[in-house]
């Protein structure tokens, strides 16, 4: 279904099955605890990934996870803390997006911060008309505090799912160029695997 | 274009799920230049409509915020490549 939508990588949650070109979301809990290599590395609390971006799967250890993951959260406490881990911030409500919270932010270099269409369905056309708007602003936040700005259809269920060139156009709507954001969203995935993989 | 459902509704309710919306968001002027028709429907949960070149990115826009959700599955401009582009999709899927 993916590939007809045009989506190259799907991101879900990780129910004990591992799929090509997919990227589990996790949350804080669910970080898996990485066994320490019998040589150099030091025991180390952080999650670590084994596998590359690339769907190939490459795993040794047998703490170690099988595949490819972020960690996702929609609690701002959990942002706030200085230890946590978090990859993806979830953006439930626009009016969190303040202040105190865009200092953490810059702080977190590199977080993405993730906006769902699903939740968005079933509000009218107003309040869609005004999320347009805050996502141009968010998109904007993003670029300058140097955080990814995702856009997620946050699917269920299959009839859920969002094709890749209806993301296009809600980009453009919101004027962001879809080759930028998609190239820039790549280039995110990819550096976040890397440092798993180190 | 072609539209993926639930099922739990016929073409035309679709079809005016998705002016409706697109009134909403674009405007009812928008909306009727748009000229968006249902050609016929494919099955149980596939719809096939049509509809002017120049709003195709608020009409995707639109069926991406529909609510019963739709899915955008292909387009074309021609029905007759629709079709092959579909049963081609289907075959890989």
């Amino acid at each position: 279904m993916a590939n007809i939508l045009g989506i190259d990588i799907l991101g879900m949650d990780y129910h004990n099955k591992v799929e090509k070109n997919t990227i589990y979301r996790i949350n804080r809990k669910q970080i898996p605890r990485r066994a320490p290599l019998a040589s150099s590395l030091p025991p180390s609390p952080p999650a670590t990934v084994t596998s590359s971006f690339s769907s190939s799967i490459t795993t040794t250890s047998t703490n170690t996870t099988t595949y490819p993951y972020l960690v996702v959260s929609e609690k701002i406490d959990e942002l706030l803390l200085s230890s946590s881990s978090i990859d993806i911030f979830v953006v439930t409500a626009f009016k969190d997006i303040n202040d105190n919270l865009k200092k953490k932010v810059r702080k977190k270099r590199g977080i993405g911060l993730e906006v769902s269409l699903a939740d968005l369905r079933k509000s009218d056309g107003l309040q869609v008309g005004k999320w347009f708007n805050q996502i141009r602003d968010l998109y904007k936040f993003c670029r300058s505090s140097n955080s990814q700005f995702i856009l997620s259809s946050g699917a269920n269920s299959v009839v859920e799912m969002v094709s890749g060139r209806s993301f296009d156009s809600i980009l453009r709507i919101c004027d962001i160029k879809p080759e930028h954001y998609w190239r820039e969203l790549g280039e995110w995935i990819e550096s976040k695997s890397h440092t798993r993989c180190l | 274009m072609a539209i993926l459902h639930s099922g739990l509704n016929n073409g035309i309710e679709i079809v005016n799920i998705i002016k409706k919306r697109n009134s909403e968001l674009f405007g009812h002027i928008a909306t009727e230049k748009l000229s968006i028709k249902m050609i016929q429907p494919e099955g149980a949960n596939l719809i096939i409509i049509r509809c002017k070149l120049e709003g195709l990115d608020n009409i995707l826009s639109t069926i991406a915020l529909s609510y019963p959700p739709l899915i955008t599955l292909d387009m074309s401009g021609t029905l007759k490549r629709l079709r092959k582009r579909l049963s081609k999709g289907t075959n890989k899927g």
